[in-house]
C-alpha cells in the first residue's frame, strides 16, 4: 500500500488511515497529527515511504481542507447568544462562511425553531501585507429563535439551510436557568462592570483583540461560588476574580483573588474554572478574557456563575455514540451485554460478574470481576490477585468515573508470580525521530483497555496513577476484568457531518471500524432516509490492518485492529434540489461466519440535493 | 628582691590585655606533627595585628616540642605543655597536648604527593589540572581525584572527554629504576625544559619527599593522610581580616578530619590573592598589605578549597558614626563597615526611599498623589506600612512574575507551545499571589509531573527531555552552583566531578512524555520490566549506565525509583545550598549585587563578601518556611537597604560593603513601564502572530513574555530573552542613545492626547504645577527651589507654545540618569 491521494483535494488515504485536518487550517496542529501518523507508519514501512507521505500531509494541512467537504459549502463558525432558557425567545446571530441566501434553521431535534430575519456580509478588515492566507468572507445570519418550553435541556445542534445546502452544525445550549446577555457597551474594568445575579449563565463575546469583560456580583460572608467559562473552539478563555480593593498605584486596577484551586496547587493547566468562598461580604468582580487577548466576532463564551458549585449549563452529550475507547464509559453489567451485541448479535454471557472494592485488596478475584476503588494517596497502588488457565484470553477495561485523564491517569498492570510485568495499558510505538528505535524514545500513550492471552498461573493486578504525585477522593476507578469478546468497536467517520450532493454528483464516505479483541468477521453498512434519487452504492472493503505493533515485551497489543470501508452516496442526474435536509442514518452489522448480527447506529446526518454551484459562487 | 622582681614582671606582663594566642588550645598527633600559632595584639584603633614575629615564645616543657620564631611548633614527645607568648609588655598562653608522638603517619599519595602538586600549583586549572592537562601530563584540579592522579603519574596517559580508554603513547612520569631521572622531578626542578618553569629546587623538602616516594616504588598508599582518616573540611583563620596598609600577617589553615581531630595545614596549602595590588599572599599563609582595598585569598589544599576575605584600611575614621541597627542585616553590615573603617551614608530621604522601594518591590513608580501623601505622613512607622502595602499590591505580582519568569525561563522554547507557556507563567504568578513557600515552588518545579504547568515547561524534544540540560539549569537556579563544565570533564575550578554531574543528571533520565495525554512522567512505572532502561543516562566516558546519585555519591535506592525527582527535589531544598542561594538571589535584586556575585555562581574561588550575613539570611529564610515576602520585608526594613545613595568621604569607592545604596540602571521592562507611568501613556503592545491575539489595553511591559511580545525598545535596553536563567543586561549602547533621541517611546508619549502633559495643559495647570507634577511622577520628588527657578525661567524663554516647551522639559527629565536609575 502506497500513498494514494484520492479524488478531491482533501482526502489522503494511507494504509487504511484516513488523515484529514479539519477546518481550522492550523498548520502546526495538522503537522503534529501527520507526524503522529507517520510514527505509526514507521513500524511497518521504511522511511522513504513515510517522508513523502508526510509532505502530502503537510500540503493538506496547509490547505486546511477536510475530507468530503466541498469547497464553498456553508460552514458555521459561531452562534451568539449560544444558550437560552427554555421558553425564552431570542434573536441570535450566526456567523460563518458561504451563508449567503440562508433561508431556514435546521435543528437536530425538536424544540428549536426559528426564522431567518436577515443575512449580511461582514465588511472585511484589510489583510496585513505579510499575511498571504486566503480568507473567505464572513456572513452573518440573523434569526428569531424560538426555544420551546418543552425543549430538551442540554446541547442542541443547529444548522442553516441555503441554496448551497445544509451547513455544518453548531452547538446551542438549552437551559432551565436564567440566561443573561452581555451588555453592548464596554465593561472592561470594575467601574464599568455589568451586574449579574448568581446563579446565572452569561452569554458573551470577546469581539476585539485584547478585550476583557467584567461582571459584578454580590456575595454574603462565607458564601461559596463556582465559575466556569465555556468558549467557542477558536480561543482559550480565562476567568479571573477580583475584589473591590484597588491597587495603591492605580485606582482603576482591582486586586485579583485566587480561586480555591489555585492556592498552592501545582496542577493548574489553563482552565477557565474555579471555586471561591467569600471571606467578606460585598461586591466581587469576575473577568472573562482570552489567554493571549484573542478577540473576534466568533469568540463567544458562556460564563456560568453558580452558588455552592452547582453549575448552570449542560454536560457534554455523548448520547448515541459508542465510546469504547473512552475512560468515561460506564463499565456496568450492561456494558458487557452491549459489547456482546456488537459481535454477532448474540447477547454476551453475564457469567456472574462479581463486584469488588479496593477494601478487598489481596483477595483472589473471581472472573469476570468489576473492581471499584480510589487512589487516595499519591503513589498508592491497589493490588488484586487472580488465576488464569493456559490460553485464557482476558480483557482489562478501565473507567475513571469522576476524574478522567489528563488529571487521573490510571495504569493497570498485570504481574506474574516472579513480579515481572507482563501487561499494561501503556501503549508504545516508534517515533519518527527515533531512528535507532531506542526504547526511551518511543511514543507512549495510556489506553482505557488492554488484552492478553495468559499462561496458566497466578497473577497480580495493580492499579495506580501514572504519576506518583496526584491522588484524592475523586481519583476513582473501575476496572472490568472479563473474557475477551471479539466484536466491532468504534466505527468512525470523522468528517461525516452532513452531505450536500449536486445532481449527478457523488460523495465518498470513509468508515473505519475497530476490530476489538480479535474480531475476524465482516462489517456491512446500510443507509436509511435517503431522498428519492440518492443511492448508497455497495460498500467496498479497503483494507484490513492490524494495529500498530507494540513493543516486543507486550506480546499483545492494547490497540485494536482496524477495518476500513468506503461508501458512495450518489445523486441521479437531473434530480431537483431538495427544499430541506433529509435525515439519513447509516448503520452497520457485524457478520461472523456468514451470520449477521444486530443493526447498530453509525451516524445520523442531514443530506440535501443542491444546485451545481456557479464558478463565481465558489470564489466568494 | 626576687619576689619583688617577680611582682614587677607580672605587673608588666598583664595576661589577656590586648594579646592572645591562636589557637588557644591545640592537640597534635604523630611523629613530626606541626602546628602554627599566631600571637595577636589589638592596636589603639581596635585592629588586631599579627605580632608573632616580634613575640617571645616559650614552652613550659621544651622537651615535648620545638617552637621557632615564626610560631611553628614541631612535636618531639608526647605530653602536655603551655605555650607562653610575651610581646609589648603583655603576655598570653595556649595549652598544647601531644599524642602518638612515636607513631609515623601512614603515607598517602593524595595527601603527601597531591598536597605538593596543589601547593606548587602543578594541578592548577591553567596547568596540568586543566581539562586535558598540559604537555601530555594530566592531574585532577586541586588533587580532587588522587587515584586518577596516581595512575596518570605512574602509568602515564591523559584524559579523553568521550572515552575512558587512554589513547596515544603513555609516558610515565616516574622511573622507579632511576628515581632521580623521573620526569616528575626533573621537570619540576627545571633539570629538563619545563613549560611551567621551576616549581621547587632540587634541594627542597618537596623534592626529597617525591624522590623518597619513587624510591619506595611509587605506591598509592592510604587513601588519605592518617590511613582510614580523611579530611572532611578545611577552614581558615581568620575568615575575615583587616590590615593596615604596609602591614603583614599570617593565615592559619586547619583540616577537620573524619576522626574528629584537627590538623594544621598552614604550610601545606597554596594561597592565591584575587587582587595582588591589595594583598600579596605568600608561602605559609603570610599576607602583605599593599594598598587600601578588599580582596579574597583563595586557599587550596588537596581536594579542598576555602577563602578568606581581607581588607586593607588606612587611618581610623575620626568620630565614626554610631548607627543603630534595625535588624540582623544591619548588625552584620555595620559591624563589617566599622571593622573596615567605612562610614555608612545617612538614612535615605523619604523621597529616595519611596522611589527605591516602589521600584524594587513593585517595579513601578508611585503616582504623584501617593508621593504627596507619603511625604505628608508624619507617622513613625510609615516606611514599614508602605512595605506591607507594596508586598500586597498586584504590581508586586507583575514585577516578581517578571523576575521569576527570567529566573525560571518562561519561554516558548522551553514550553513548546503558547498555551504551555501561558500555563507556566500563570503558575509563577499564582505562586506569587499565594506567597507559596520557595521550597514548595522549587519542589513543584524540579519534581514536576503529570500535566502540571511546570511539567509542561520541561523542554522536551521528540518525546525526550535532555536531562544533561535540565539538571544543571535547575541546580544553578535553586542551588546557585554552575556545574555545566562537569558534563564533559571534572570541573576545572571546582570540586564538581564528571561522575557527580551524571549522577545528578540520572535523576532526570526517565523523564518522558506520554504523548496523547500530554503528561510528563519519570518512568513507565512500578516494577516495569523496562525500568532500568527508563532511567537510562549513559556516562559519556565509560559508556555505562549511570545510577541516580546525590552529590555525596549516595545512590538513590531502587525502591524509590518510581519518583526519583521528588527525592532529588526534597534533597535540594533540604541542602544548605538551597536557602543560601535563594537568599542571595533575592538580596541581589535589592542591592544590585549578591553577597556572592554573580548570584548563581557560588564557588570557592568566588567567596561571599559577608559570609555570616549570608548564613543568617539563609537561616532566617529557612526558619520562616522559605517565605519570600518575609525575606523581602526583612531586607526592605533594614537600615542597610534604606541608606542613602549619596556617598560620604569614606565610602565613595565602596561597591561591595553596602555602605550606601548603589544606583542601578532600570532593566528594560521596568524602564519602559516607568516611562509609561511618568507620561501617563500606556505602551501599546502587540503579540507575535502565533499568539493570535493582543494584550489588553494598559498592559505593562513586565507582563509581556519576551518571545511572544516583540519590542524594539526593550531589545535595545537589553531585556532578557530567557535563553539562560537570570535577568537581562541593561548596559548602555548606541541603540539606546538613538532611541532616546528619536524613538517613539521617548518622543510620541510625551505629548500624546490623554497623557499626563496633555491633561495638565488641558485643565490649565500653571507652569509651576506642571513642573512639580512631572518631578513627582518621574523622580518621586519635588524640584528643588533652584531647579524650579531655572526651569521656569527656561520655559519662559521657549518658543513654540507651552506644549512644545513642556515637551522638551519632560524629555529632559525622562532622559536623565536620575530617572533611568534606581538609586
Amino acid at each position: 500500500m502506497g500513498v494514494v491521494p484520492l479524488a478531491g483535494p482533501s482526502i489522503v488515504y494511507s494504509a487504511g488511515y484516513n488523515v484529514a485536518v479539519a477546518g481550522s487550517g492550523d498548520l502546526r496542529r495538522g503537522l503534529l497529527y501527520c507526524y503522529d501518523e507517520v510514527s505509526r507508519r514507521m513500524m511497518m514501512w521504511r522511511r522513504k515511504l513515510a517522508i513523502p507521505w508526510l509532505l502530502l500531509c503537510a500540503v493538506d494541512a496547509r490547505l486546511g481542507v477536510a475530507q468530503g467537504q466541498m469547497e464553498g459549502e456553508p460552514a458555521l463558525l459561531s452562534v451568539y447568544p449560544s444558550a437560552a432558557r427554555r421558553g425564552q425567545p431570542l434573536r441570535v446571530e450566526i456567523r460563518g462562511h458561504h451563508l449567503e441566501g440562508a433561508r431556514m434553521l435546521w435543528a437536530s431535534e425538536p424544540g428549536l425553531s426559528g426564522g431567518v430575519t436577515g443575512v449580511e456580509r461582514e465588511a472585511q478588515a484589510p489583510q496585513p501585507k505579510d499575511d498571504e492566507t486566503k480568507k473567505p468572507a464572513i456572513w452573518r445570519v440573523f434569526l428569531d429563535l424560538d426555544v420551546n418550553a418543552a425543549a430538551r435541556i442540554g446541547p442542541h445542534f443547529i444548522r442553516t439551510v441555503s441554496r448551497r445546502g445544509v451547513s455544518t452544525a453548531i452547538r446551542f445550549e438549552v437551559l432551565d436557568a436564567p440566561v443573561v446577555l452581555e451588555q453592548s457597551t464596554a465593561h472592561a474594568d470594575p467601574a464599568a462592570a455589568q451586574a449579574v445575579s448568581p446563579p446565572c449563565l452569561v452569554n458573551g463575546r470577546l469581539a476585539k483583540p485584547g478585550e476583557a469583560d467584567v461582571f459584578a456580583f454580590n456575595a454574603k460572608e462565607g458564601e461559596r461560588f463556582s465559575f466556569r467559562v465555556t468558549a467557542a473552539e477558536n480561543f482559550d478563555p480565562r476567568v479571573a476574580l477580583f475584589s473591590r480593593k484597588a491597587s495603591w498605584f492605580d485606582d482603576s486596577r482591582a486586586v485579583r483573588l485566587l480561586f480555591d484551586e489555585e492556592r498552592g496547587f501545582e496542577q493548574m493547566p489553563i482552565q477557565a474554572i474555579g471555586t471561591f468562598r467569600a471571606a467578606q461580604p460585598g461586591q466581587y468582580f469576575v473577568q472573562v478574557s482570552s489567554v493571549f487577548g484573542k478577540g473576534c466576532g466568533e469568540c463567544t463564551y458562556q460564563l456560568s456563575v453558580a452558588r455552592d458549585e452547582a453549575q448552570t449549563g449542560a454536560a457534554k452529550s455523548e448520547e448515541g455514540t459508542w465510546r469504547e475507547r473512552a475512560f468515561t464509559r460506564a463499565l456496568t453489567p450492561e456494558w458487557i451485554a452491549a459489547v456482546g451485541n456488537r459481535a454477532s448479535g448474540a447477547a454476551a454471557r453475564h457469567e456472574n460478574l462479581t463486584a469488588y472494592t479496593d477494601d478487598e485488596q489481596g483477595r483472589e478475584l473471581r472472573l469476570p470481576a468489576l473492581i471499584s476503588g480510589v487512589i487516595g494517596k499519591p503513589g498508592e497502588a491497589d493490588t488484586f490477585r487472580f488465576r488464569a488457565e493456559a490460553g485464557d484470553k482476558l480483557a482489562f477495561e478501565i473507567e475513571t468515573p469522576q476524574t478522567p485523564p489528563p488529571h487521573f491517569n490510571p495504569v493497570v498492570a498485570v504481574l506474574d508470580v516472579q513480579g515481572r510485568q507482563i501487561l499494561s495499558n501503556i501503549q508504545r510505538r516508534v517515533s519518527l525521530f527515533n531512528n535507532n528505535a531506542e526504547v526511551e524514545g518511543y511514543l507512549k500513550d495510556i489506553e482505557p483497555k488492554a488484552i492478553h492471552t495468559f499462561q496458566a498461573g497466578e497473577y497480580t493486578l495493580k492499579v495506580r496513577d501514572l504519576t506518583a504525585r496526584y491522588a484524592g477522593t475523586s481519583y476513582a476507578y473501575r476496572v472490568l476484568v472479563r473474557r475477551q469478546a471479539p466484536h466491532v468497536g468504534e466505527v468512525t467517520s470523522p468528517d461525516l457531518d452532513h452531505v450536500n450532493l449536486t445532481p449527478g454528483g457523488s460523495r465518498k464516505i470513509a468508515l473505519t471500524a475497530a476490530l476489538e479483541e480479535g474480531f475476524t468477521g465482516d462489517v456491512v453498512y446500510s443507509a436509511s432516509g435517503l431522498p428519492p434519487g440518492v443511492t448508497l452504492l455497495p460498500a467496498g472493503r479497503l483494507i484490513e490492518e492490524k494495529a500498530p505493533r507494540d513493543l516486543p515485551e507486550n506480546a499483545e497489543t492494547v490497540l485494536p485492529g482496524q477495518y476500513g470501508s468506503t461508501l458512495i452516496l450518489a445523486a441521479d442526474p437531473g434530480l431537483e434540489p431538495t427544499a430541506e435536509p433529509a435525515r439519513v442514518t447509516i448503520r452497520f452489522r457485524p457478520v461472523v461466519g456468514g451470520k449477521p448480527g444486530s443493526e447498530l447506529l453509525v451516524r445520523e446526518f442531514p443530506l440535501m440535493v443542491v444546485e451545481q454551484a456557479k464558478p463565481e459562487e465558489k470564489r466568494k | 628582691m626576687r619576689g619583688c622582681a617577680a611582682f614587677v614582671l607580672t605587673a608588666m606582663c598583664l595576661e589577656g590585655q590586648g594579646l592572645r594566642i591562636h589557637p588557644k588550645e591545640a592537640t597534635l598527633w604523630g611523629s613530626g606533627a606541626t602546628q602554627r600559632f599566631l600571637v595577636l595584639e589589638r592596636d589603639a584603633g581596635g585592629l588586631e595585628r599579627d605580632v608573632t614575629a616580634s613575640a617571645r615564645l616559650t614552652l613550659s616543657d621544651p622537651s615535648l616540642a620545638r617552637i621557632d620564631a615564626s610560631g611553628k611548633l614541631t612535636v618531639q614527645a608526647a605530653g602536655s605543655a603551655t605555650l607562653r607568648a610575651v610581646a609589648g609588655g603583655h603576655s598570653a598562653e595556649a595549652s598544647i597536648r601531644i599524642e602518638g608522638a612515636g607513631q609515623k603517619r601512614p603515607f598517602s599519595f593524595g595527601a603527601d604527593i597531591g598536597g605538593i602538586f596543589t601547593r606548587r600549583g602543578c594541578n592548577n586549572s591553567d596547568c596540568h589540572g586543566g581539562v586535558k592537562g598540559k604537555g601530555g601530563f594530566k592531574l585532577s584540579a586541586n588533587a580532587l581525584f588522587p587515584r586518577d592522579d596516581h595512575k596518570w603519574t605512574v602509568e602515564g596517559g591523559a584524559f579523553d572527554v568521550l572515552s575512558a580508554e587512554v589513547k596515544g603513547l603513555r609516558v610515565p612520569r616516574v622511573d622507579v629504576k632511576a628515581p632521580e631521572k623521573s620526569l616528575l622531578l626533573a621537570k619540576a626542578a627545571m633539570q629538563v625544559p619545563h613549560g611551567g618553569g621551576r616549581r621547587f629546587a632540587a634541594d627542597s623538602a618537596d623534592y626529597r619527599t617525591i624522590l623518597e616516594w619513587i624510591r619506595s616504588g611509587a605506591p598509592y598508599g592510604a587513601d588519605t593522610a592518617g590511613g582510614e582518616v580523611s579530611i572532611r573540611s578545611i577552614d581558615v583563620y581568620p575568615r575575615e581580616a583587616v590590615m593596615r596598609a604596609g602591614g603583614s600577617r599570617r593565615l592559619l589553615v586547619t583540616a577537620h578530619l573524619s576522626n574528629g581531630k584537627k590538623e594544621d595545614l598552614t604550610d601545606q596549602v597554596l594561597y592565591l590573592s584575587n587582587d595582588t595590588g591589595v594583598i600579596e599572599a605568600g608561602e605559609g599563609g603570610v599576607l602583605r598589605a599593599r594598598q587600601t582595598g578588599e580582596t579574597s585569598i583563595l586557599i587550596r589544599a588537596a581536594g579542598h578549597a576555602v577563602s578568606a576575605q581581607v581588607g586593607v584600611v588606612g587611618e581610623p575614621v575620626a568620630n565614626y558614626p554610631d548607627v543603630t541597627p534595625r535588624n540582623y542585616i544591619d548588625r552584620h553590615v555595620l559591624a563589617k563597615l566599622r571593622r573596615f573603617q567605612i562610614a555608612p551614608s545617612a538614612l535615605s530621604s523619604d523621597e529616595e526611599f519611596l522611589r527605591r522601594v516602589s521600584l524594587d518591590l513593585a517595579g513601578t513608580l508611585p503616582p504623584p498623589r501617593r508621593v504627596r501623601e507619603f511625604l505628608a505622613d508624619t507617622s513613625t512607622g510609615k516606611r514599614d506600612k508602605l512595605i506591607e502595602v507594596l508586598l500586597e499590591s498586584p504590581e508586586f505580582v507583575d514585577h516578581w512574575g517578571f523576575r521569576f519568569g527570567d529566573m525560571l525561563r518562561a519561554t516558548f522554547v522551553t514550553s513548546n507551545s503558547t498555551a504551555g507557556l501561558k500555563a507556566f507563567e500563570d503558575w509563577i504568578l499564582t505562586s506569587l499571589m499565594a506567597n507559596k513557600p520557595f521550597d514548595k515552588l522549587a519542589i513543584e518545579r524540579i519534581a514536576a509531573q503529570g500535566r502540571s504547568a511546570p511539567a509542561r515547561n520541561f523542554y522536551y524534544v521528540s518525546e525526550k527531555v535532555a536531562p544533561e540540560n535540565l539538571m544543571p539549569e535547575l541546580i544553578r537556579v535553586f542551588m546557585g552552583r554552575r556545574v555545566d563544565c562537569a558534563q564533559c570533564h571534572n570541573h576545572p575550578f571546582e570540586t564538581w566531578s564528571q561522575n557527580q554531574f551524571w549522577g545528578l543528571t540520572a535523576f532526570f533520565g526517565g523523564v518522558t512524555e506520554v504523548r496523547n495525554n500530554q503528561l510528563i512522567v519519570d518512568t513507565l512505572g512500578d516494577n516495569h520490566p523496562d525500568r532500568p532502561r527508563d532511567m537510562a543516562v549513559v556516562h559519556p566516558r565509560t559508556k555505562e549506565k549511570v545510577m541516580p546519585a546525590f552529590l555525596d555519591g549516595t545512590a538513590l535506592p531502587l525502591d524509590q525509583w518510581n519518583d526519583p525527582r521528588m527525592k532529588l527535589a526534597q534533597w535540594v531544598v533540604s541542602h544548605p545550598y538551597f536557602a543560601e542561594a535563594a537568599a542571595n538571589r533575592i538580596w541581589g535584586y535589592f542591592f544590585g549585587r549578591g553577597i556572592v556575585d554573580p548570584v548563581d555562581d557560588f564557588r570557592a574561588t568566588n567567596p561571599p563578601t559577608h559570609p555570616d550575613l549570608l548564613r543568617d539570611l539563609a537561616k532566617d529564610f529557612k526558619d520562616h518556611g522559605f517565605d519570600i515576602k518575609h525575606l523581602m520585608r526583612t531586607i526592605a526594613q533594614s537600615r542597610t537597604y534604606q541608606l542613602s545613595s549619596a556617598p560620604n568621604e569614606t565610602n565613595a569607592n565602596d561597591r561591595i560593603n553596602y555602605s550606601r545604596a548603589q544606583p542601578r540602571p532600570l532593566e528594560a521592562p521596568i524602564l519602559l513601564d516607568a516611562i509609561s507611568s511618568a507620561t501617563g501613556v500606556a505602551e501599546e503592545f502587540r503579540f507575535h502572530p502565533m499568539a493570535k491575539g493582543d494584550p489588553a489595553p494598559g498592559a505593562r511591559a513586565q507582563q509581556m513574555l519576551p518571545d511572544l511580545c516583540p519590542s524594539q525598545f526593550m531589545d535595545a535596553y537589553g531585556r532578557s530573552m530567557r535563553k539562560t536563567p537570570g535577568p537581562g543586561s541593561p548596559r548602555p549602547n548606541l541603540a539606546q542613545a538613538l532611541h532616546m533621541f528619536a524613538g517613539p517611546t521617548y518622543t510620541s508619549k510625551i505629548s500624546k492626547p490623554g497623557g499626563r502633559l496633555a491633561n495638565l495643559l488641558e485643565r490649565g495647570a500653571s507652569n509651576g504645577e506642571i513642573v512639580d507634577e512631572f518631578y513627582l511622577a518621574a523622580l518621586t520628588r519635588a524640584p528643588t527651589a533652584a531647579e524650579k527657578e531655572a526651569l521656569l525661567a527656561a520655559l519662559a524663554k521657549q518658543r513654540g507654545g507651552r506644549q512644545a516647551a513642556f515637551g522638551n522639559l519632560v524629555w529632559a527629565v525622562l532622559s536623565s540618569r536620575e530617572f533611568a536609575h534606581n538609586h
